[in-house]
């Protein structure tokens, strides 16, 4: 599934190609597919950008160890709609709909580490809805944590923000 | 709107453990990527408030501590709404908190009924960091955190109510911390000699005020005006003759800045930015 979404955007990519704008990126996934970008998607990811600059755009084949032929499409998408200004309410929500946790933290992780501000944004928005109205326990598996708080620890805890909900006299009924 | 703490900036490269043999082709996939603390904050930043309170700051010593943290504080500024205390003066109708809740222009926002806390909120006294000090007909004061839903009931003032000038009453947040003090000033008469005394008590903490300063009033005309503070470590409160600073962390005069003669008629100062002002007409 992960190549057959990769080569369909491998082809893309090539056929979006204009042989006569200036040359295109090639991104190196970890796994060794080579994704063609036009400039204007590589200076979105800003880690990308400043390799290019680095380099005075002599290298184009930027190896990005880091990160997967399955997340990279994701993020090529995202910073294609970005460029097209059509980052809507209802992309996000599609774009969404196709990730299970596991692969929203990566590609959360790939756009950390491409240093793309939007997407990053984006998703830790997507992270803080899905954990939002969950249990302590849910939050602790989603993101494997381990619980190192001991039962008293954890009591004080709870009191630190007591004031909050004491103290307040029960509301009488009378008009005045 | 830079909400990222710097240490952002460096990269976080995926951890790929090899132990496993069944690894075979490449690492394509990482399963249950342990994100590091610096990027547990940025998600956190975007988790609901209620949320934050009620399980994130319960799921471990680390997220507790970034939630807890200074750093945290400020980074969610960068998200939060403005919202709006609206008083009813109308009998049987309650006030409410409008929270806006979303920064596009769809205007949606939450309507919280404060019905609930206290039949009658009354009108603000004073407000810091969106902490509402409120008092009622029945000249009780309520300290209310209306996005938290909570309120808490103040103490009675050291005076009698009946002499009580709320307006020299001021809500103060001790900076970098999350603990917040009401100040109150008041003029006494003791044995012939008139003082400025000044009163403190921190919210939550303090079951009753405590005096913390007194000033000798030094000319015949004593007045004191409304304390000025803008959401730093000092509290200026003007009198007749002299700027009287008071530092909201240790609880004591700091300074006293002697006004010149002719500010007599001048307005009460006012706070642009860190800088007091005083204007007077003449």
């Amino acid at each position: 599934m992960a190549e057959e979404v990769s080569s369909q955007m491998n082809s893309l990519s090539i056929s979006e190609t204009n042989p006569s704008s200036s040359a295109t990126i090639s991104l190196v996934s970890g796994d060794d597919i080579v994704f063609k970008v036009e400039p204007t998607i590589a200076k979105e990811m800003e880690t990308v950008q400043s390799f290019i600059d680095e380099t005075d755009g002599k290298i184009t084949t930027i190896p990005l160890p880091n990160i997967s032929s399955h997340d990279l499409p994701y993020v090529i998408e995202y910073c294609e709609k970005s460029i097209a200004g059509k980052i809507t309410k209802e992309f996000e929500a599609e774009f969404v709909k196709k990730l299970n946790n596991e692969e929203v933290k990566e590609l959360f992780l790939a756009a950390n580490y491409l240093n793309i501000k939007k997407l990053l944004d984006f998703l830790s928005q997507v992270i803080a809805d899905r954990i939002a109205n969950k249990s302590v326990e849910y939050v602790r598996r989603y993101f494997g944590i381990e619980n190192d708080f001991t039962p008293e620890e954890e009591a004080k805890l709870r009191e630190e923000l007591a004031w909050t909900f004491t103290g307040v006299d029960p509301d009488d009924e009378d008009e005045n | 709107s830079n909400c990222f703490p710097p240490s952002l900036g460096t990269k976080i490269m995926f951890s790929c453990s090899h132990s496993d043999s069944n690894c075979t082709e490449s690492c394509k996939v990482i399963s249950m990527p342990r994100l590091p603390e610096e990027l547990m904050f940025v998600i956190l930043t975007f988790v609901p408030l209620n949320c934050l309170i009620n399980s994130a700051r319960y799921v471990s010593k680390t997220w507790a501590a970034i939630i807890r943290s200074f750093d945290f504080s400020q980074a969610r500024r960068a998200h939060s709404k403005h919202g709006l205390y609206v008083e009813s003066c109308m009998s049987g109708v309650s006030s409410y908190f409008l929270e806006f809740k979303d920064d596009d222009v769809s205007g949606e926002f939450e309507k919280t009924d404060l019905r609930k806390i206290r039949n009658r909120m009354g009108k603000i006294m004073s407000s810091c960091d969106g902490i509402l000090v409120l008092s009622n007909i029945l000249r009780e004061v309520y300290v209310l955190n209306p996005v938290l839903k909570s309120c808490l009931r103040i103490p009675c003032f050291p005076i009698p109510m009946q002499f009580m000038d709320h307006s020299r009453c001021q809500c103060t947040r001790v900076p970098r911390t999350a603990q917040f003090k009401l100040f109150f000033g008041d003029v006494l008469e003791i044995l012939g000699v008139v003082w400025y005394v000044f009163y403190v008590l921190s919210i939550g903490i303090d079951n009753s005020w405590k005096e913390i300063a007194r000033r000798e009033v030094s000319l015949d005309q004593m007045f004191l005006f409304e304390p000025t503070y803008s959401g730093g470590n000092d509290l200026l409160w003007r009198t007749t003759d002299e700027v009287i600073v008071i530092d909201v962390d240790k609880e004591i005069i700091v300074t006293g800045y002697p006004l010149p003669d002719e500010s007599w008629f001048a307005s009460n100062i006012f706070m642009d930015g860190e800088s007091p002002f005083l204007y007077c007409c003449q």
